[in-house]
């Protein structure tokens, strides 16, 4: 369950009116101390009189006044403190919960990028450099869609586990739920989840193809419905160019995207009347078309779409909307430029390192590599001063065990803060995949 | 502008007199004002010493006084409550967090709220235990277990 809160300093409030239960789990030594109940009587506080200070913060206070601003893995990381200490982060409530998220969701720096490994079960994250967390055995998933308040969901290979429903995992606080499947088998899944009307799970079915064109339905599973319903009347028309495969959705103030090669997909879950295509336009009014387009979420919900350009340069964009009540539109606003051979200009020693096994000796060959090859695949922007991209190089060829020569191609992934054009490369991960899908860790429950 | 004068008691029975401006950003002091008939010494705040309300309305002066209406003046403006921050000590910040709940100020709340959740972001265990005064009442076996169970966080 979501619970809706208001403002910080009104949660707090509304919290200590709400629970009686008071603890105090430690004092400062002093010597002469008495306890002093404040007008409301619910807070009480010790006071050292010789000196004035006053000793312990109380539960609530230090739950919701401090603890909910830790990132996850710092608060994790302080289950060690106490007993106490690891009892309130263990169990804490979805108020608790949800005014971490809706804190962690305005520093972009708390957010990573995933990666899964099938082979290991595993998924690595770009969190201070490294995170692991093991896939919950023994139905590794296929494939993630996509992550929303960190919670990761995905399907099992079908062909292996025909049965198996839709997967949503908490890898933080390894809570999982499986949603039934449907009837119909679905190309793409998107989770949708708001204080407003709970989550829904959009899926994308194909009906019909034509010679030129593909046409596809949407399926909505929602907490309201508790069941699989085909959405009337709306169907979505695509080249048959565009595929919905392997393409992460994200959600955003209401609406499920999808990024294919040239079209953005949506549909407004709130309604489920509505869907449409945003198409990229030409390099000067959008993110045109290009191999690899990523789309992110920024802290006020808008939609952020990253690009490599032509000259191999990562445009970031973003779309604006303006809702009317019949009409949506939209619009792209060219939000940042990085010129990437600057960029490997100003941070040549930590770049040449990767490029040297490539046999790329300077930045001009590596500009050269970068505009004709495209081994940049920018990620999907999530506001602030960090543009993260994965750069994949051909470091040789092995020969392997047959006396066949293999091509060895190794990713790295570098996120660059455009404040000071520093570049930073993720080393200790491993990724078999480029790490896409965004990832914000966080307490929140499944939904159930 | 009113220029009205309230006077402040702390628990030591030190007064503070401020403008009524200033003081009423505390919404408690604001709903003891209508409530109750003020003490002929000045409106008693039983748990907060004249140490932590020197700090209090300190704060609440600069920020009565300073309605940033641009990006220049907010700028100034945190500068000032970082510099504000820079000059308080450990116990001192504690304090005034107590003080900022009982006397629901939301800006100095969250302002020295965020202070302590910066200090702690780069702390070890032990160093937080220390800050908050915590005794590691875990054996060496329970302390092993959450580590093991948690192990993506000590990474």
């Amino acid at each position: 369950m979501v619970v809706r809160l208001g403002v910080q300093g009104q949660i707090v409030n509304k919290i200590f009116s709400m629970k009686k239960k008071k603890k105090m789990w430690t004092s400062r030594n002093s010597t002469k101390r008495t306890k002093i109940f404040s007008e409301d009587a619910l807070t009480h506080y010790d006071i050292d009189e010789e000196s004035g200070y006053s000793s312990t913060i109380p539960e609530d206070l230090l739950l919701y006044g401090i603890l909910f601003r830790l990132p996850a893995k710092v608060l994790f990381k302080f289950k060690l403190v106490c007993k106490y200490w690891n009892n309130l982060i263990t169990h804490c409530d979805s108020h608790f919960a949800a005014l971490h998220n809706r804190h962690a969701k305005t520093i972009p720096s708390n957010s990573c990028f995933l990666s899964v490994s099938q082979k290991k079960g595993i998924i690595s994250a770009t969190y201070d450099d490294n995170l692991h967390f093991k896939i919950p055995s023994p139905d590794p998933f296929l494939s993630f869609s996509g992550s929303a308040n960190g919670l990761l969901y995905g399907y099992p290979n079908y062909s292996d586990y025909p049965e198996s429903g839709i997967i949503i995992w908490n890898p933080i606080t390894k809570q999982s739920v499986t949603i039934p499947k449907s009837k119909r088998r679905f190309l793409n899944l998107a989770l949708a989840m708001d204080d407003d009307f709970g989550f829904a799970i959009v899926g994308i079915v194909i009906t019909y193809i034509s010679s030129f064109w593909v046409s596809y339905l949407f399926e909505v599973y929602s907490s309201k419905t508790r069941e699989w319903r085909r959405v009337p009347n709306v169907e979505l028309l695509l080249p048959r160019e565009e595929q919905f495969e392997l393409r992460n959705a994200v959600y955003s103030k209401g609406k499920v995207y999808w990024c294919l090669m040239r079209h953005i997909v949506w549909f407004d879950v709130e309604e489920e009347t509505v869907a449409g295509i945003i198409p990229c336009l030409s390099e000067e009014s959008g993110p045109a078309y290009c191999d690899w387009v990523e789309i992110g979420v920024c802290n006020d919900g808008e939609l952020s779409c990253s690009i490599l350009t032509g000259e191999g340069d990562i445009d970031i964009w973003l779309l604006r909307t303006n809702k009317r009540k019949d009409d949506h539109e939209f619009e792209w606003v060219k939000k940042h430029h990085v010129e990437t051979r600057e960029i490997f200009k100003k941070n040549w020693d930590l770049v040449s390192r990767f490029c040297y096994k490539a046999k790329i000796h300077t930045v001009s060959e590596l500009v050269e590599v970068v505009t004709r090859e495209h081994p940049i695949i920018p990620l999907p922007y999530l506001d602030g001063d960090l543009v993260w991209f994965w750069m994949i190089l051909e470091v040789g060829s092995k020969v392997n065990h047959k006396k066949r020569k293999k091509l060895d191609l190794k990713g790295k992934l570098f996120s660059i803060n455009l404040r000071n054009q520093e570049l930073k490369v993720f080393n200790r991960l491993k990724f078999e995949l480029h790490p896409s899908i965004p990832f914000l860790p966080s307490l929140l429950p499944c939904p159930t | 502008m009113s220029t009205k004068k309230i006077t402040l008691l702390s628990s030591d029975r030190e007064q503070f007199i401020v403008d009524e401006a200033v003081a009423i950003q505390s919404q408690t002091i604001k709903n003891l004002i209508e409530d109750t008939v003020p003490d002929e010494d000045g409106i008693p705040l039983p748990v907060v010493h004249s140490r932590i309300l020197a700090k209090v309305t300190e704060y609440l002066t600069k920020h009565a006084n300073y309605k940033p209406h641009n990006d220049a003046a907010k700028e100034e403006l945190k500068n000032w409550d970082v510099k504000f921050l820079g000059k308080l000590d450990n116990n001192t910040l504690f304090d005034l967090i107590l003080a900022a709940n009982y006397l629901d100020i939301k800006g100095l709340l969250d302002l020295t709220c965020q202070a302590v959740a910066d200090l702690m972001k780069g702390m070890s265990v032990e160093e937080v235990r220390k800050l908050f005064n915590i005794e590691n009442d875990f054996t060496p076996e329970e302390e092993e277990a959450v580590r093991k169970e948690n192990q993506w966080a000590f990474d």
